[in-house]
This record gives structure tokens, sequence and C-alpha cells, in this order.
């Protein structure tokens, strides 16, 4: 089934792991049928975002497959929106990703949410890492606020991912990408039920992870041919209004 | 389909989850996913009391050939534990599992070396630790390097993924197994760097999907005899099981 593959990251890690280039995403996205990935710079998050967004933005320009998010630092909010100015416009650019925990500031604090008002000036898809049920509530509240605004929850919140699917049911601009190296059997299965099929889209944090792991998820998820197609490529698509 | 040996899978009350895995909800999950054999624990002697959890699994496995007995010993009982070694060889179990990431105690200390040495001295074939906290791989390879046993690194993830290489760098008798295993290229990466016969396939069922550990081995890039060494061959030649 082709997929698109709504979280991937350029740039390398410390963990041992051969690739952290363009090649190494298209042979995953070769692998796995994954017709997009919407991928965000490393090093944006981790440690330079000026410069991770450039090479972000040098490597993807010109083609269609590997699709961009800009990194954004809540405690620099100015310097954020100029990156926003710059490279939104970009067509390979559909959105922004936020990390709180790089970025070191909570997704309840001031800072997050005048980010999130300037994002919402420039674009309509965020994704933020969350990974605990406390995050799980914060982006019930950024998501009531901001209604305009369709949230990415990478890693559903991880071994708390109930948490994000209880968000997700009451809060339609809520969506789950489960990728994470908790593999807990029920995790897919509470959402499926919980928020439906329409509020699930598949990422696989490549090449950190291989998405082999979490397509693992799915398939013994029980979810059937249909509800794979929403997540694996339809979902997706409606939000990059790509269909 | 290479029908594995899954040589990391449980059953009973997961006192860290609040959840119980009933033996017969192990045994389908087994039986779902074509498992030939599976390495199960008691968590009953992870938690409680392992004289008794270890009877119960010598007890599931009469009763269910596809599961190999894995006994476990809490080394902070300190008195019988080197009878508990002993009783559990002399019934036929030889592979022994330890929780110190669940009793408090570190893979370094004495009261646990002591049994180790037992199960070496008495005929086990395999001591399984978890390798997922830092420093452990390392204390390992140090403390355990000279026992006549495979010990069998649990559950190491993409963190401690570059510990674990170093330590069977040092260690030939250690080895590892992939319940976290995630990452790309991760089966080929350790099949170049430690061999291909020293890793071992698990799911960590009951808890885990089983198909994002399968997966991971499935769609690497190995030779045949590489893949099946890894599904199956070298837990059936480590524990003496029908290959």
């Amino acid at each position: 089934m082709t997929k698109i593959d709504v979280h991937g990251h350029l740039g390398t890690w410390w963990f041992p792991i051969p690739g952290g280039n363009m090649a190494s995403l298209l042979r995953l996205c070769d692998r796995y049928h994954i017709a997009h990935l919407l991928c965000s710079s490393a090093e944006a998050i981790v440690y330079d975002m000026r410069r991770g967004n450039e090479t972000l933005a040098e490597a993807i320009a010109g083609q269609e497959r590997i699709l961009g998010y800009v990194v954004c630092h809540p405690r620099f909010l100015e310097a954020s929106c100029q990156e926003m100015d710059t490279y939104l416009p970009e067509r390979e650019f559909v959105g922004v990703k936020i990390h709180p925990h790089y970025s070191a500031t909570p997704l309840g604090h001031a800072a997050m949410t005048d980010l999130i008002d300037e994002v919402a000036r420039r674009t309509k898809l965020v994704q933020i890492h969350t990974y605990s049920a406390a995050d799980a509530a914060a982006m019930a509240e950024l998501a009531a606020r901001r209604p305009d605004v369709n949230f990415i929850m990478a890693h559903a919140c991880a071994a708390d991912s109930w948490a994000a699917a209880d968000a997700a049911a009451r809060h339609n601009n809520l969506y789950l990408d489960f990728c994470c190296s908790d593999a807990s059997i029920g995790r897919v299965e509470y959402a499926l039920a919980k928020c439906g099929p329409q509020q699930i889209v598949f990422g696989s944090d490549m090449d950190l992870l291989d998405p082999a792991f979490t397509l693992g998820m799915f398939l013994d998820s029980g979810a059937d041919e249909a509800q794979l197609q929403l997540i694996f490529y339809d979902n997706a698509a409606r939000l990059l209004g790509r269909p | 389909m290479q029908r594995p040996i899954d040589v990391n899978t449980f059953f009973g009350f997961d006192r860290s989850r609040q959840r119980c895995y009933p033996l017969d909800d192990l045994l389908l999950l087994l039986e779902r996913h074509q498992v030939a054999q599976a390495l199960t624990v008691c968590l009953r002697g992870a938690y409680y009391d392992f004289v008794s959890a270890n009877e119960e699994v010598i007890a599931a496995a009469r009763a269910h050939p596809q599961l190999v007995p894995v006994a476990t010993i809490h080394p902070g009982r300190y008195l019988g534990c080197l009878e508990e070694v002993r009783r559990c060889i002399g019934e036929g179990v030889v592979a022994f599992r330890f929780f110190p990431d669940l009793q408090g105690w570190n893979p370094s200390e004495l009261h646990f070396l002591r049994i180790a040495e037992a199960i070496a001295e008495h005929g086990g074939r395999a001591i399984l630790l978890p390798g997922g906290v830092a420093g452990w791989p390392t204390a390992i390879a140090r403390h355990l390097c000279h026992l006549p046993v495979t010990v069998v690194l649990l559950c190491v993830g993409y963190g401690l993924l570059g510990e674990a290489m170093a330590a069977m760098a040092a260690a030939p008798n250690l080895a590892c197994e992939g319940t976290m295993f995630d990452t790309p290229w991760v089966y080929e990466t350790l099949c170049c760097e430690v061999g291909p016969h020293r890793i071992f396939f698990g799911s960590g069922l009951p808890a885990r999907y089983f198909s994002s550990a399968y997966g991971m081995v499935q769609h690497a890039e190995l030779s045949d005899e590489e893949r099946a060494a890894i599904l199956r061959g070298n837990a059936a030649r480590l524990l003496g099981l029908e290959a």
C-alpha cells in the first residue's frame, strides 16, 4: 500500500545508525512504498535552527518526494518567524515542526502559545513532539485555542498514547502519529476505537527509526484495509491538500 | 516463512504496567504469529516468589511444548538462591533471566555474580539480562566474560547500542536480542560488527506488537543464512532445541 510518511528527519543522531542523508531517506522510502516523506532537520531541532532549516531546504529543493517542515523554537520567536517567512512560501515546505523537549519549552508555556499564534498566521499544519499524558493535556488546550490549525502529535505521547487518543477524540484537529520505540500492544487499537482512523496518520521517524517498526504496530492492530488506507495515505493527503 | 524462536516472552502480572498477561494470551499470540518456540518466564518470579514462579513455568512448558522454560532468581533473597539454580537445572532448565531493572540491583553486584557462577558451574547455557541501562552492558561484559555461558542482552535500544556493541567486542560470550531494535540497518550493522551468530530474535510478547520486531528482521538486508540464524538457528543451537 502506498504511504505518506508524516515524520522524518534529515541529519545524523548520536547513535550507531548509518545514513542521516537524503540517499538513506530515499532508500527507506523505496523499501516501504512511501510516496511522500514529510521531513524536518535534525540539526535544526537539536542545535542550530537556521543552519538546519537551510540545509534541509537545499536538500529538498526542486523535488516532490521529500517535503519539509520548518523547525521553529519558541524561545526564539522572531527568528522562528523569519524562518517561516523564508521557507513556507516554497512549495517543498508544508508545515512547521516544534520539539518542546529540545527547545526546553513545555507545551503550556506562554512562549509556545505565542509561537503557535505566529505559526497559525502562516500555515495550518504543525507537528509537535509529544511524549506524555501531560503533553496530551497541553495539546488539547492548544487544539481548542487554535481550531484553525491541524496538529500532528508526534509519537502519540508514547507510552501514554491513551491520553493522546482521548484528546484527539475531543478535538478533531489533533492527529496521532505512533512512531516510537514503545510498541506496546493496544496503543493503536485504543486509538482506533476512541478517535477513529480518520485522525491517525503514519509517521516513521526515519532515519532515526526504521519504518518497519511502526508498520508492525498497524499490521498487528487489526485495522482493516479501509482503515489502513486512511492511516497510510488519505488522512495525510487531506492535511496536505493533495488528494 | 521462517518460524522463529522467540527468546523474549513472559506471562503473569506486570506490576509496572499494572496489567495481567495470562499464559493463554501468550499461547494464542505465539500461535497467531507462528512462533515455533518461545523462551518464557513467569513474572511472579520478578515481583514476588521465584521458586513458585519457576515451578509454574516448568509446568507450563511440560504442558505446552512450544514453551521453553526460563527460570528467574532474585539475588536479594540470597538464602536458597544457589539451591534454586541446582533445582531448576535438575528439572531441565537451561536459561535463567534476571530483572535488576525491576528489582533495584545491578549486574556487577556480588550476590548476583555468585548465582551466575553457579549457573555456569551446573551446566546452564544462557543468562538473559536487560541491556537497556547505561553502564550495564559494560558491567556485564566485565564481570561475566569468564563464564562458559552465553549472556544475552535483552531490550537494547538505540541509545545503548553503541555500548552494547563495545561490550560484545570485549566479551565473546555476550550476545544481544532484538525486541527493541528499531533503527535502520541495525541488523546489518550488528552482523558486521559482532557477527550474525550473536544476535537472537525476541519480540516482548505478549506486551509488545510482534510484527514490529519481526518486520525489522524480515526487511533487513541480510543473507538467507544470516536471517535464519537470527530468527531461529542461534537459539536452537544455544539451547539444544530441535532445529
